[in-house]
């Protein structure tokens, strides 16, 4: 929090990304996308991601569309691009929410 | 007290007085089914033309909060959620930039914007109006 992140180079980004599961590089952003049940199930998945972002202070776009899918879409605007702070809130949103779906 | 009979006095009553009859079912949190296939011209123009901030973009109804911060903006989607589901009609929600929150309404089954989306914006409208977000646009 104290310094803020500096904009990760492409092989940084590939190689953080070949970590994580589900999430695609989208131009300067990486993304996820998940499907659930219903719109009850979607929301209290996005109210643990809230609660993750509030934690660590970095907050992922969140769409919730159809009624039951979730996209997460991660960058650091200040930056310019993808830090450090993205792929740790990537891997905490993975680690809070478990073995969701999609 | 057949349950046939019922039925049929419901139908009559929901003819008969239609608006009324709407009216009541949603706020009882039951879903008006044929909402979805309707769209009252005049309902929807008045919502686009009076000042409410929606507007319409191809298929949908569309209007963005912005709030202080992201705890606002996430307590004004958990009411919309809320909204949402004692109509059972449910808005795309778009959390962006940490304190906007973007609503899309549009009725998939049908293609396009019905009763049931003008009515769940006046209903946003109204959880708006009764949390205390900073400024909507």
């Amino acid at each position: 929090m104290a310094t803020p992140p500096t904009k990760l180079d492409e092989s940084e980004v590939s190689e953080r990304l070949r970590k994580l599961r589900g999430w695609t590089k989208e131009d300067g952003t990486i993304a996820r996308s998940l499907h659930f049940k219903d719109f009850k199930q979607a929301k209290s998945f996005v109210d643990r991601v809230a609660d993750a972002a509030e934690e660590s202070g970095h907050h992922p776009d969140i769409h919730i569309e159809k009624a039951s899918e979730v996209r997460l879409v991660l960058t650091t605007h200040s930056a310019g691009g993808l830090t450090k702070n993205d792929f740790e809130m990537a891997e905490k949103i993975d680690r809070v929410t478990g073995g969701s779906p999609g | 007290m057949g349950s046939q009979s019922f039925r049929s006095e419901q139908r009559i009553t929901h003819r008969r007085l239609a608006p009324y009859a709407c009216r009541t079912r949603y706020a009882r949190g039951l879903k008006d089914p044929e909402s979805e296939k309707r769209l009252d011209d005049r309902a929807l123009k008045a919502l686009l033309e009076g000042g409410s901030g929606w507007r319409r973009e191809g298929n949908a109804l569309t209007k963005t909060y912005i709030f202080k911060g992201f705890k606002a903006a996430m307590a004004f989607a958990n009411r919309v959620a809320e909204t949402a589901n004692a109509a059972n009609h449910h808005p795309d929600i778009h959390i962006e930039g940490y304190r906007n929150v973007r609503m899309v309404l549009t009725t998939h089954s049908a293609g396009g914007i019905t009763d049931a989306d003008v009515e769940l914006a006046a209903r946003i409208d109204r959880t708006e109006r009764a949390g205390t977000p900073s400024a909507a646009s």
